[in-house]
């Protein structure tokens, strides 16, 4: 995660797209390919991929942040829950191999299409770096206007999206971590709900049990006593290791399998709340709002982090630094108007004029890094008609959204499809 | 979230500015930080704002992209907001894209597209019910308000408390 801020921004430069890879003509399946490897959230590979419920996946970081800010799946709207994170291995192996193979093939792509201009004898400026485009309908701007438009009062015009309709609830059952010490391997999934606090499944009879004690698990397998241990432990990053079968690699001791259990702050007092954040050496200063904001995000870093391979995972001084970036990066932004607003402070000016500087220069270098040669000749290919009111750009590009306008019944209907 | 909000925004400046130029009558005037960016939008073609020109605003914070950015047109000495039923002439706008139905997956973009468009299919050009009381009231940023999209309602605003 050392690579968000930016400060690191500025030092790494490594801000990639789907479209440094020439386009189809030239290089087919690239940009594709580059596209499918990358989270549709933050846009970048994915990093440490999660799936949800429905099968879509994101960087667990990312899947995180959004069920916390609204439990659906950005791309589909089916209903989406932490307890259902499903790790992705597999499309980690994936971006790995790609991580190493990129710059490589860039290179060999860009050279290759260097050549074939140069056999065609193309001057290489009229080929800059591709456009993007825009996969328009045949009608003009103007009839697509007038295609929207219908003979309704305007009072019951309502922008909106038709998200697709799904009343489905596929039942899963939770996550079985290796190691984590609350799953009773046992006991069968039915009959089992979702905390509404800590995510977690929980059998229906012992919910208000559960919910009641702060969301401890009920004590199925384990004592009483033996709980209490296992969570002082957890709480000191001490949860004892599973197995010996565990992938050792370059992973730090003090490292575990054992995600940090949610925790339901509205029956914690401050003073609780700031022993929790001590076991695990976060800075218990601010109010109420900011230190429980800090120990969620510890909470979302920390498991995030457990999604990756073993291989893959970073070592808790990186998480802190991550933290302390999420610290500078929450007194720096304000504008918010939800309980973020409360903690934050003073630096703001000073931030902006600090960050002044830097956004030009890290937009400079957010410019696509062209294979440097110039471009500066109109763009090539037939460049379809823009239309406003519709964007296409899955097939070619990385999917941001397909919208399409329509008129239903004196609506505008905004149609989002964003599955590629 | 503070973390991933400066490369998504990044990102999509760079290709605004130099990748795909926005599409027609959108056009960006303003991006010199990760807090405010301002766009010129113009309805091209046969409208009802034929010749007219508006300023959007939006304003960004560290939960971008997973809550929708602050989206408002700009009112000044200069800039009025359009004169329609979902845009209150303090600039405040209804628009579900920016409240319950915004999705991390969507974009700056895609957002002045769907106003545009919006502007775009209006039919009469009347100020919202209850835009006096509402611009008394209204908070600065637009987030605050709770829109209410209904189909069959005009859209009407209530405060959060
Ligand atoms: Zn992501
Ligand atoms: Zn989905
Ligand atoms: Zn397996």
């Amino acid at each position: 995660m050392g690579k968000n801020t930016v400060h690191d921004l500025l030092n790494n430069a490594d801000i990639q797209d789907p479209l440094d890879f020439p386009g189809r003509a030239d290089a087919p399946g690239l940009r594709d390919l580059d596209g499918a490897l990358r989270c549709k959230i933050c846009q970048e590979l994915f990093e440490a991929p999660v799936v949800l419920a429905c099968g879509h996946c994101f960087c667990s970081l990312c899947a995180r942040n959004q069920i916390s800010e609204k439990a659906v799946c950005p791309v589909c709207w089916k209903p989406a829950s932490e307890g259902h994170l499903r790790v992705n291995p597999t499309m980690e192996e994936a971006v790995v191999a790609w991580k190493g193979a990129r710059a490589y093939v860039l290179r060999l792509a860009t050279d290759d299409r260097t050549r074939q201009n140069t056999l065609r004898g193309t001057p290489e400026s009229s080929h800059p770096r591709p456009t993007k485009k825009r996969k328009t309908s045949p009608d003009s701007e103007i009839e697509l206007i007038e295609s929207v438009s219908g003979p309704s009062s305007p009072r019951r015009s309502h922008v909106g999206i038709t998200k697709p309709k799904s009343k489905s609830k596929a039942r899963f059952t939770s996550i079985e971590r290796s190691g984590e010490p609350f799953s009773s391997p046992n006991s069968p999934d039915d009959g089992c709900v979702e905390c509404p606090a800590c995510a977690r499944q929980v059998n229906a009879s012992l919910i208000n049990e559960h919910l009641d004690s702060g969301c401890k698990m009920p004590p199925t397998k384990i004592t009483d006593a033996k709980e209490k241990d296992e969570w002082s432990k957890l709480f000191a990053g001490k949860a004892p290791k599973k197995g010996k079968d565990r992938l050792k690699a370059d992973v730090n001791d003090d490292d575990t399998d054992s995600p940090i259990p949610k925790v339901s702050y509205t029956v914690l007092k401050d003073k609780q709340i700031r022993d929790l954040l001590a076991e695990h050496d976060l800075l218990t200063t601010g109010d109420r709002p900011l230190l429980i904001a800090r120990h969620q995000r510890w909470v979302s870093v920390y498991n995030a982090n457990l999604d990756h391979m073993s291989t893959q995972r970073k070592r808790q001084a990186e998480l802190r630094a991550e933290m302390r970036r999420w610290e500078e990066g929450r007194r720096a932004t304000s504008n918010s108007g939800t309980a973020r607003e409360v903690a934050l402070s003073i630096n703001v000016s000073e931030y902006r004029r600090e960050n002044k500087a830097e956004f030009a220069v890290l937009v400079e270098r957010a410019k696509p890094k062209k294979p440097s040669l110039p471009s500066n000749l109109p763009q090539p290919q037939g460049q379809v008609k823009k239309d406003h009111t519709s964007i296409n750009e899955a097939d070619d590009e990385q999917s941001v959204a397909d919208i399409t306008a329509t008129q239903e019944n004196g609506m505008v209907v905004i149609d989002v499809d964003s599955e590629a | 979230m503070s973390t991933v909000y400066t490369r998504r925004l990044s990102k999509e400046l760079a290709e605004i500015q130099t990748e795909t130029k926005p599409p027609i009558g959108i056009r960006l005037l303003k991006a010199d930080d990760f807090e405010t960016w301002i766009f010129e939008i113009e309805v091209l073609g046969d409208s009802l704002y034929r010749g007219e020109r508006f300023g959007l605003k939006f304003r960004f914070d560290n939960s971008y992209p997973f809550s929708a950015p602050a989206v408002q047109f700009v009112v000044d000495s200069g800039m009025k907001a359009p004169v329609h039923p979902h845009v209150y002439t303090n600039g405040h706008i209804c628009a579900s894209i920016l409240g319950d139905d915004w999705s991390p997956t969507l974009s700056v973009m895609a957002v002045c597209i769907t106003i545009q468009s919006m502007l775009a299919s209006c039919k009469r050009k009347e100020l919202p019910e209850g835009n006096d009381t509402y611009v008394r009231t209204a908070p600065d940023n637009p987030k605050k308000t709770h829109f209410v999209y209904d189909d069959d309602t005009s859209p009407f605003p209530s405060n959060r408390v």
